[in-house]
Parts: structure tokens; C-alpha cells; sequence
């Protein structure tokens, strides 16, 4: 039995391909919590953000991508909203 | 120069921009807040924190610059709390520091949240040299400047005291706006009765957990009608302020004796209190020491404290990379080289 069995690819559309990569720089330093119940890749694809995450659990699946989504949202918000600061 | 400072450790969620002009002299230019408050009688949850934080930084972030009147490319440096506080909401207020830096190109500089305090204090008050008492929900420490380090003289060995004064509010259902603190200070003015509590200091340092036990058991036993003597939540709150209050200014004075110091700066949010002010005041009186506090604008978590000690760490190189801006909830005062004093 594999160790991370639940497995989630994500692909998030930016204009181009720098605001792709900007939002990547800004999540890639942050470590998941449980590393031992999460594993997570950020690339990019053209102006693709990939996440690819390997979950133990479709509990651990649901809570780590309910926070990706809130803090990518967070960094998409302020992007968009804080540009003509 | 003029630096952005980001704080959210804990439910406070504050920006300030500030300014230094040639001498080195601080101007705000902006210091705005918004706080998660709490329905009476519960406390703040990381996520529900991190979420009132990622709701509010953003309005949060257009008032600072149109306040402050200026552009971003203006600023320096982007500070924000590195920690010590709650890991989800830091984490909040780091992603949108990064995203900033990266937008405008503008470096990081990672901040101690308990050296935004102090540095923030010293400035207000031009305090020289003073030992410093550091109270709030989240931390109780005694500090004295040492050889470019902000040393830990003393300390709570188990709770803060804002955490005590905060968890009590909650058991005799005060409201938490705009704080619990304030609330617990002004019942306090209305007591008459004082009840004897635990007294636990312990050499330098002290503890809170006992005291906030035994100041829950006599409320419980006072709501059972248990109590003869007809103790009101007045009288409870006069008490906890008048023992816990007693425990800081004895360690307090213990660090003055040692390193010989003349003053006493308080900063955090229990720094506001009027109560634990005039006490520390009568003891410095006995000693002819000075006492020095800030207003509720700075004593409480806000983000110019942050700017405030960023921008001296930014002056003497103190830079943070994008794999370095990681937060962390356990971070010692004591583990930051003060490269900016002698």
C-alpha cells in the first residue's frame, strides 16, 4: 500500500506567464505542516501554475487543497488589487 | 528611507508605513487596524484568525497608502513578522509580503514580533537603556539590552499574563471588544473586595496558570452561590489585576537590581493597562526610576512597530531571501543579533 495513495494535479490559468511564475516564488517556500502525510510539487507550464499534490488520506486531500485554494486566492486578490499601489 | 510593516501573529492584523529622515527620526505616516473579535466568552481560533486576516489586508493595505499619500515604489523595504505567534495567520500576512516584494521588487526584511515591541517603545518614549517588561496575551518576558542582544532576564513559565486576564473574561462573560484586557480593567475600577489568589513568582521568572485556576474556581464557586461573602465579578477582576499585576513589577525590579537599570519601558498590550502602569510607577517611585509607557496605538500589536524595527535592520543589511520568509510560531527574543545598536 502506497504511502500517499490520494493524488490531486491542479493547473491555475495566469494572463502570462511571469504572474505564474510570481505566484509560485511566493507559495514554493512554505512547507507542508505534516510531511509525512503530504507531499506537494509547484512547476510551472507556459502561463501554467501546476500544484501536484500526494495526500495519505481524502481527509488530509481536502483540508491541504481548502488552504491552497484560500492562500492561492489570497496571492491572485493581492496581485490584482495591489498592482496600482 | 520609508519601510511597510505587516504584522498578524495573533487576531490584530495592522500596517504602517514609516519614514526616517536624515537624522534617523521616525514619522509615521501611516498605522491602520483591524481586529477579529470574538463573541463573548470565546477566544480566537488560528484558521478563523487567518481568515479574518486574509479578508482585511487588503482594504487594510489601500487605507495605509492613501493615508500615507504615497506610491509603493517609495518604499524601502517590506517588513513583516517573521513570529513568534500563531502559525496560520503569520503565514496570511507573509504570502501577501512576498507577493509585494516580488510586484514592486522591493527586499524583505523579516521581523522579531516582540523586538517590534520594544524597538517601537523606545522610539515613542526616547527611553534610554530601560529594562524593559514585555506583557501581552501571547507573551510575559523581562528584557534588558545587552552586547547586541535584547537578553530574556526573566520570564512566564507557563502562560502570559494577557493570556490569564483574556481566558478569565471569557469564564465571567465579558465582552471582547475592543479587548478583553480593557474590559477586565474597567470592572476592576468598580471592585471593592480582595480575595486572596496564588502568588507564584519563581526567582526571575513567574507563572500564570495557577493564578488563573484559582481566580476561575472562586467565579464558579461565586455563580454556584457558594459564596458567602457576596464576591462580584468586580471584585474577581480587581484581584486578579492587584496579584498578577504584583508578580510583574516584583521580577521586574528584580532585573532592574541586577543590571543597575534607571527605567522601566512597558510594551505590549497589557502595557496599557492604567493599573499595572501606577503600580510599576510606585515601585520606580521607591527607587527613583523612571517609568515609560506608549498610548494603546503602539502598546497594542500593530504593524509600525514592525516597520519601525525592520527599518533599523534594513540600515545595517538585515535582508531576508524568498527561501528565508518562512514564519515560525516559537521564536526567542534573545536569537536576534541587534546589528543596529552598540
Amino acid at each position: 500500500m502506497e504511502p500517499l495513495p490520494h493524488k490531486v494535479e491542479i493547473r491555475v490559468p495566469f494572463p502570462s506567464e511571469q504572474d505564474a511564475k510570481l505566484c509560485m516564488q511566493v507559495l514554493a517556500p512554505d512547507r507542508e505542516l505534516k510531511e509525512d502525510h503530504v507531499a506537494r510539487t509547484l512547476s510551472l507550464d507556459g502561463n501554467y501554475l501546476i500544484a501536484k499534490y500526494f495526500c495519505s488520506s481524502a481527509r488530509m486531500t481536502r483540508v491541504t487543497l481548502n488552504s491552497f485554494f484560500e492562500n492561492l486566492h489570497l496571492v491572485v486578490d493581492s496581485m490584482h488589487e495591489l498592482c496600482s499601489l | 528611507m520609508i519601510a511597510l510593516g505587516l504584522e498578524g501573529s495573533a487576531n490584530k492584523l495592522g500596517i504602517g508605513i514609516i519614514q526616517h529622515d536624515a537624522n534617523g527620526e521616525a514619522i509615521v505616516l501611516a498605522n491602520v487596524r483591524h481586529t477579529y473579535i470574538t463573541p463573548p466568552g470565546q477566544g480566537f481560533l488560528p484558521s478563523d484568525t487567518a481568515r479574518h486576516h486574509r479578508a482585511w489586508i487588503i482594504p487594510l493595505m489601500k487605507q495605509a497608502f492613501a493615508e500615507a499619500k504615497i506610491s509603493f515604489f517609495q518604499i524601502d523595504c517590506i517588513c513583516f513578522t517573521k513570529g513568534p505567534g500563531i502559525g496560520a495567520p503569520l503565514n496570511s500576512v507573509a504570502l501577501v509580503a512576498r507577493t509585494l516584494s516580488l510586484m514592486f521588487k522591493k527586499p524583505l526584511v523579516a521581523v522579531n514580533h516582540c523586538i517590534g515591541h520594544i524597538e517601537m517603545g523606545r522610539e515613542i518614549t526616547g527611553a534610554q537603556n530601560p529594562v524593559v517588561l514585555y506583557v501581552s496575551g501571547g507573551n510575559t518576558q523581562v528584557i534588558a539590552y545587552s552586547q547586541r542582544k535584547y537578553r530574556i532576564f526573566g520570564e512566564t513559565l507557563d502562560i502570559a499574563i494577557g493570556n490569564c486576564l483574556d481566558r478569565f473574561a471569557r469564564v465571567i462573560g465579558l465582552s471582547n471588544a475592543p479587548s478583553p484586557g480593557y474590559n477586565i480593567m474597567q470592572e476592576a475600577k468598580r471592585g471593592n473586595q480582595f480575595v486572596e489568589l496564588p502568588y507564584t513568582v519563581k526567582g526571575m521568572d513567574c507563572s500564570f496558570s495557577g493564578l488563573l485556576s484559582g481566580v476561575e474556581a472562586v467565579a464558579n464557586e461565586a455563580m454556584d452561590g457558594i459564596n458567602a461573602n457576596e464576591i462580584t465579578k468586580q471584585d474577581l477582576c480587581y484581584s486578579l489585576q492587584e496579584n498578577g499585576f504584583a508578580m510583574l513589577v516584583e521580577i521586574t525590579e528584580r532585573a532592574m537590581a541586577h543590571v543597575g537599570a534607571d527605567s522601566v519601558l512597558i510594551v505590549g498590550g497589557v502595557g496599557c493597562n492604567d493599573r499595572l502602569q501606577q503600580m510599576m510607577g510606585e515601585m520606580c517611585l521607591d527607587r527613583g526610576a523612571k517609568v515609560y509607557a506608549t498610548d494603546e496605538r503602539f502598546c497594542i500589536d500593530n504593524g509600525i512597530m514592525i516597520a519601525q524595527a525592520g527599518l533599523l535592520a534594513f540600515k545595517t543589511g538585515g535582508i531576508c531571501s524568498l527561501e528565508d520568509s518562512t514564519i515560525t510560531q516559537r521564536f526567542r527574543t534573545d536569537d536576534v543579533h541587534v546589528a543596529w545598536r552598540e
